[in-house]
């Protein structure tokens, strides 16, 4: 949908330092920002051949919509190059057409969800997207401003400011930017986005609403049941997954040795997923012990079981980070946005 | 080096159907009101609710106290729920727990 509206320009003469008129503007997530210049936010429009009034959808409970204009100024603000802006399309697009209220709803609740980007397919070469060594780490362009320009957009465009909309109560690392690659090049398994029915060469993004990254450091386990184990163990005693009971899944972003043991004793995605999910539960005898179900314990409660995973299609399973250690990362994909796959297209293109 | 001026994009959103809302005329007495209680849904949010309830009741003796709870604490009500406050209620408290 196209529309003529348009974004202010706002004209500093000299003696304005553009990145202090940004924080003075209330334009930043904390750190300083790339000024988004007209001619910066022309070239990234250029790149994927949008109008700057283009409309890329809207949050209705916010009264609120996107222009893509709006999104290329807050990508340019990130530090995105124009290379990137199809992947925050792709991931902007998946939010709207999961549920358009989600955007506001994730920001809403005080349990601290930020938004995870995992890329699959070319462009993650393209890009130079890390998909090994010190995978959340800062230090790569692309993962580091692709996550921080959704951020951006929440911010700026949807109001959704510490303390305002955003009412997260511990906060969360992830809101700054949690953007990765699979490492399909070495993986015994086949890309993520093909088990989700996309062809290999095709790109997409896949789009969650996350809590904080947990790594996993099982190192002397010499069996996939007893790598899987401590898995089912995270899984298991996380409170908030159990609250919710529903529309809660897991990424398992199995590390580099983890990945080689589990394929050289010969499991399967399927049978990891199997496995896992029928060995995640608390009863709620324990769950109620521990504050995380409210009422107190009846006689019942000892035997009936709480899953973290309500299916085993529920453990979404990705190959990636380095070789330097023996590690998995384990992330709670919250109800607000389930995982969801997107191509990634240049509208150009 | 020449001194240049620089335009900014400005990446902020904006209301486009913005419209000015005017409030309901408030109640200059709760004396025999109908209370309601929009309980958002959030864990402990029925106990705060029903602690403010049973306090103003003793002062003010509601005619009828008519709980209701959102079916999601980000959502605004839905349109329902809204229609039962306006038949049943003549005052309501919002309430937000955790």
């Amino acid at each position: 949908m196209a529309s003529d509206a348009r974004a202010l320009i706002h004209d500093l003469d000299y003696s304005q330092d553009p990145v202090e008129e940004c924080y003075r503007r209330g334009w930043t997530d904390g750190m300083p920002v790339a000024p988004p210049t007209v001619e910066k936010v022309n070239q990234m429009l250029d790149y994927v051949g949008l109008s700057p009034g283009d409309v890329l959808g809207e949050v209705p409970v916010r009264r609120r919509v996107l222009t893509a204009e709006q999104a290329a100024a807050n990508c340019v603000m990130a530090g995105c190059l124009p290379e990137y802006f199809p992947i925050v399309l792709a991931a902007m697009k998946a939010l709207f057409e999961h549920d358009p209220n989600c955007i506001h709803e994730i920001s809403a609740v005080t349990n601290s969800t930020g938004i995870m980007l995992l890329v699959n397919g070319p462009i993650r070469k393209n890009i130079d997207l890390n998909c090994t060594d010190n995978l959340f780490s800062p230090g790569y362009r692309a993962n580091s401003t692709i996550g921080r320009a959704i951020r951006l957009i929440f911010i700026n465009v949807f109001e959704q400011r510490p303390g305002v909309l955003d009412r997260g109560c511990m906060g969360s690392l992830t809101k700054y930017s949690v953007c990765f690659g699979e490492d399909e090049e070495d993986s015994p398994w086949e890309p993520y986005h093909v088990t989700q029915g996309f062809v290999a060469d095709q790109s997409t993004v896949t789009v969650a609403a996350i809590q904080d990254v947990e790594m996993f450091g099982n190192r002397y386990g010499t069996t996939g049941e007893s790598l899987m184990d401590s898995i089912v163990e995270g899984m298991a005693s996380h409170g908030l997954a159990i609250y919710f009971g529903r529309g809660i899944k897991w990424f398992w972003v199995v590390g580099h040795w983890h990945a080689e043991m589990l394929n050289r004793l010969g499991w399967t995605r399927p049978l990891m997923q199997e496995y896992i999910q029928e060995r995640s539960y608390r009863t709620r005898a324990q769950l109620k012990g521990l504050g995380y179900i409210k009422g107190e314990v009846v006689v019942q409660d000892e035997t009936e079981r709480v899953y973290a995973a309500q299916a085993a299609e529920d453990i979404l399973i990705v190959k990636a980070g380095g070789n330097s250690g023996i590690y998995s990362n384990l992330i709670m994909n919250y109800y607000g946005v389930e995982a969801t796959t997107v191509p990634i297209v240049n509208p150009k293109s | 080096m020449s001194l240049q001026s620089i335009s900014l994009v400005d990446p902020t959103g904006a209301d486009p159907g913005m419209t000015s809302l005017n409030l309901s005329p408030r109640p200059v007495d709760l004396k025999g009101k109908r209370l309601g209680l929009l309980d958002n849904s959030k864990a402990n949010s029925d106990i705060i609710l029903n602690a403010i309830a049973e306090v103003l009741n003793q002062q003010y003796e509601f005619a009828d106290i008519f709980y209701v709870q959102k079916h999601s604490a980000c959502l605004p009500p839905v349109p329902e729920i809204l229609a039962d406050l306006h038949r049943n209620c003549d005052v309501v408290i919002a309430g937000v727990g955790d």
